[in-house]
């Protein structure tokens, strides 16, 4: 998320002259800051469960709640191991020596979504305790890219970012919900200038972007 | 009789260079000079704490230092018994263990002497910081005797008590040398107060030594009469109580040696000290007057019979050396001494007031 | 109210697994502590300086820095932690050891400062007139400098144990947020905290934070009136 949503921050501040600033954290964490206070102008979240939540403490415009993109989860290892394709469906847990990275479940989207996957694929008993919780994707991604893991799963796109993990396999999608980053307007900033910050997001010229980025448009 | 300690040091030092060569007998010697000019240097080199830049230090045929042979033994190897001006003793501890920490399981009867001989029993339980200034001083001459100490180095010992107290630690300081034999090397700038426990004295100026010998024969030397001049010199008889003249409040003094008999003031003496006590009185050079008759009608208890034996001029100052049954120096002016003719074996008499006397 | 405190098995491990880091960090950062704080009260030596800039980087580093440097050395590509990876099999990241070993760096130095300080004050004079009396270097150091500068060898014990109990940053980094294993009082208010609807949680993790932050104060200034207090009886 944090590349391609600053690229696109960039060509709007170039095109529009209108200064964005950018605040990242994992959507859980992001939630719990707006509970809390925080007053941004448009909130992008990795899944739907927090925006619904912020619906329902009447934080966020309701029919502003707007699928931007969708992705895949991938399974990584480091780019030097041995290992290169693997089907996600096989015996999975055999497939890797000591923990998981994945985001922390609990309030990391891609992770709440890995979680998922595993626990649909009838591995949840034997990883439970197996997993290597990360405070956000980019950690996740990062303990892969380090070899302190053997095999992580993150976003596809994450994944296509790094040059230090390869790929071995995509989560098969009927494993997990869907993936979708959703884009929402707060109730207190919800004027002229945050819709027009919003529509760009869905504009043809952001679905360009977003696709660079390796991301799927619905 | 072999020396107790035998040196040779050279130590460069930033105003001067140290170089002194010297034997120490086992007796208690005193290290007289300026401050700053070697002294506590030299007692440094001797316990290790400084090496000099080249010499040999033997203590009881034991080579300390040999910078020849390139032997060094260590500051803890040296059985260097070291009693600092500020005593250091361990604020943590007791008096009991401190003087127990050069040696845990010292001779019982030594231990029990040295706590007798010192009068420290009382202070075994306390902490340092719970006793006199005294005290802590008997205390670290304690704890240096007990670790085994082959020689007791003292370094100012009366600088840090006020007058009354620094009187207070020289018969201890006697007492130690009687009975545990030890060789004491003293250095003080105070020259009264190292008189009072010795005759032996090294002359220290600028690093150098002056002389090595009694007091009365050093006094022989015109530099070493400089020395001691600057730093305010005393005359030292020796003599014992002959009688107390209660009425008068005056005490007689008179000598073993000779006709000598002086009359002191009760007070500078005290009372209760016994028949035959042997004392040494202390007078300044320039609190003596001469002349050549006997003075009637005068204040004075004291006019003391003598013969000149020498005159020493400087600056316009006589030091007339007097034979008066111990050679004394008396302090004149030229004028003085030329108009009245004080030449070598005139009869004078030596005037002066009981007041001006120190008496230990 | 009392439901309120009704503390979860995994708070009461976050909290265990708190002490049992701090505790054991504090062992073994202590007579570290003492030997470096030692060397740099009482002696000179070429590059003094720089050893005392690289032992307090981590006071001044965010500890998020600090703990991707460790996983830079200590992880499995890194210069030491290779070592182990491929000699033993073992691994340094992401364990309990991690933890640990997060809390000793952040913490040495506080703890050498405090040593340092104490050692300086003690009066080189005194333990020269123990050398004098026939004491060993060791035995100088043991009876004279260590008992004179106990109250910051305590002070220090305390700090090193207080840091380690507040230590998030390089924790999270370089020993990860794992549960039972890994999630240290600090860790364990964080995931709470990330989550909506787990205030509760928070809270009672917090209240104990508080108490033992406090607690670890008080005993060491209990502590250093006391050794004051022997000395001077």
């Amino acid at each position: 998320m944090t590349n391609v949503v600053s690229e696109l921050a960039e060509i709007y501040k170039t095109e529009n002259d209108v200064d964005i600033k950018l605040n990242f954290a994992s959507s859980g964490t992001l939630a719990r800051q707006i509970e809390q206070g925080a007053q941004p102008s448009v909130y992008i979240s990795a899944n739907e469960k927090w925006v619904d939540y912020l619906i329902n403490m009447d934080l966020v415009v309701p029919e502003s709640k707007e699928k931007v993109v969708g992705t895949s989860l991938a399974v990584i290892v480091p780019s030097d191991s041995e290992t290169d394709t693997i089907t996600f469906s096989d015996h999975f847990p055999e497939k890797f020596n000591g923990r998981l990275s994945i985001g922390d479940p609990k309030h990391v989207p891609a992770g709440d979504y890995a979680w998922k996957a595993i626990e649909s694929g009838g591995y949840a008993d034997v990883l439970y305790d197996r997993i290597l919780p990360a405070k956000d994707v980019r950690s996740a991604l990062m303990v892969v890219e380090l070899g302190e893991v053997e095999m992580g799963i993150v976003y596809k796109t994450d994944a296509l970012k790094s040059k230090k993990v390869k790929i071995v396999s995509i989560v098969p999608e009927e494993l997990h919900p869907p993936i979708g980053f959703y884009a929402s307007i707060l109730k207190n900033k919800n004027n002229e200038q945050t819709g027009l910050f919003y529509n760009f997001l869905t504009s043809k010229e952001a679905k360009d972007i977003w696709i660079k980025h390796g991301f799927k448009i619905e | 009789m072999t020396p107790a300690l035998s040196f040779h040091i050279k130590l460069q030092r930033k105003d001067f260079t140290l170089d002194v060569k010297a034997d120490i007998p086992n007796w208690i010697t005193g290290i007289f000079g300026p401050s700053g000019h070697g002294k506590t240097s030299l007692l440094n080199s001797i316990a290790g704490i400084v090496t000099p830049d080249s010499g040999y230090i033997h203590l009881n045929g034991d080579i300390l230092l040999d910078t020849n042979k390139k032997k060094n033994v260590k500051i803890r190897q040296r059985r260097v018994g070291y009693v600092f001006q500020d005593e250091r003793l361990f604020p943590h501890y007791t008096i009991r263990k401190n003087l127990l920490y050069g040696e845990k399981n010292p001779d019982p009867e030594l231990f029990n002497e040295v706590v007798d001989t010192l009068q420290i029993a009382h202070l075994l339980n306390k902490k340092p910081e719970q006793c006199s200034g005294g005290e802590k001083q008997r205390a670290a001459i304690g704890r240096a005797i007990i670790s085994g100490s082959k020689i007791l180095l003292m370094d100012e010992p009366f600088s840090a008590l006020d007058v009354n107290l620094r009187r207070e630690i020289i018969p201890y300081l006697n007492r130690v040398h009687q009975k545990f034999s030890l060789p004491i090397l003293i250095v003080s700038h105070d020259l009264p107060d190292l008189l009072s426990l010795t005759d032996n004295l090294l002359l220290l100026k600028n690093g150098q030594l002056l002389g090595h010998g009694k007091f009365t024969d050093l006094l022989d030397r015109p530099e070493n009469l400089e020395l001691m001049h600057e730093s305010g010199w005393y005359n030292v008889m020796h003599l014992s109580v002959f009688a107390h003249l209660e009425s008068k409040n005056m005490v007689l003094l008179k000598s073993n040696k000779s006709n000598l008999q002086i009359q002191a003031l009760t007070q500078t003496i005290g009372k209760d000290v016994a028949i035959n006590q042997a004392l040494k009185v202390l007078i300044k050079p320039e609190s003596i007057a001469l002349s050549k008759e006997p003075v009637q009608n005068i204040s004075l208890r004291n006019q003391v019979e003598g013969t000149m034996k020498d005159v020493l001029l400087k600056d316009g100052l006589a030091f007339c050396i007097v034979d008066i049954g111990e050679n004394i120096i008396v302090e004149v002016t030229e004028v003085s001494q030329k108009s009245m003719c004080l030449e070598k074996g005139q009869r004078v008499y030596c005037l002066f007031k009981s007041a001006s006397l120190k008496i230990y | 109210m009392s439901e309120l405190f009704k503390y979860t098995a995994s708070e009461w491990s976050a909290i265990q697994l708190s002490l049992y880091v701090a505790l054991i960090c504090a062992v073994i950062t202590l007579p570290l502590a003492i030997v470096v704080g030692w060397f740099l009260a009482r002696k000179k030596f070429f590059g003094k300086s720089v050893l005392e800039g690289i032992i307090h980087l981590p006071l001044v580093l965010p500890p998020i820095t600090t703990g991707y440097l460790l996983l830079l050395v200590f992880g499995n590509r890194g210069v030491i932690g290779k070592f182990f990876y491929e000699t033993f099999g073992i691994q340094i990241a992401f364990s309990f050891y991690a933890a640990v070993i997060a809390a000793i760096f952040v913490s040495f130095p506080l703890v050498t400062r405090s040593i340092r300080l104490s050692i300086e004050l003690v009066d080189q004079k005194l333990e020269e007139a123990a050398r004098t009396l026939g004491a060993s270097n060791l035995r100088v150091f043991f009876t004279i400098t260590l008992p004179l500068a106990l109250p910051g060898v305590i002070s220090g014990f305390i700090l090193s144990f207080a840091r380690s109990l507040g230590e998030f940053g390089a924790t999270i980094s370089f020993a990860g947020n794992i549960e039972g294993k890994t999630q240290t009082l600090p860790l364990a208010i964080f995931s709470e905290m990330q989550v909506p609807g787990q205030e509760a949680s928070t809270m009672r993790l917090v209240v104990v934070s508080v108490i033992l932050s406090l607690l670890a104060m008080i005993a060491a200034e209990f502590l250093n009136k006391r050794v004051i207090k022997s000395k001077t009886a």
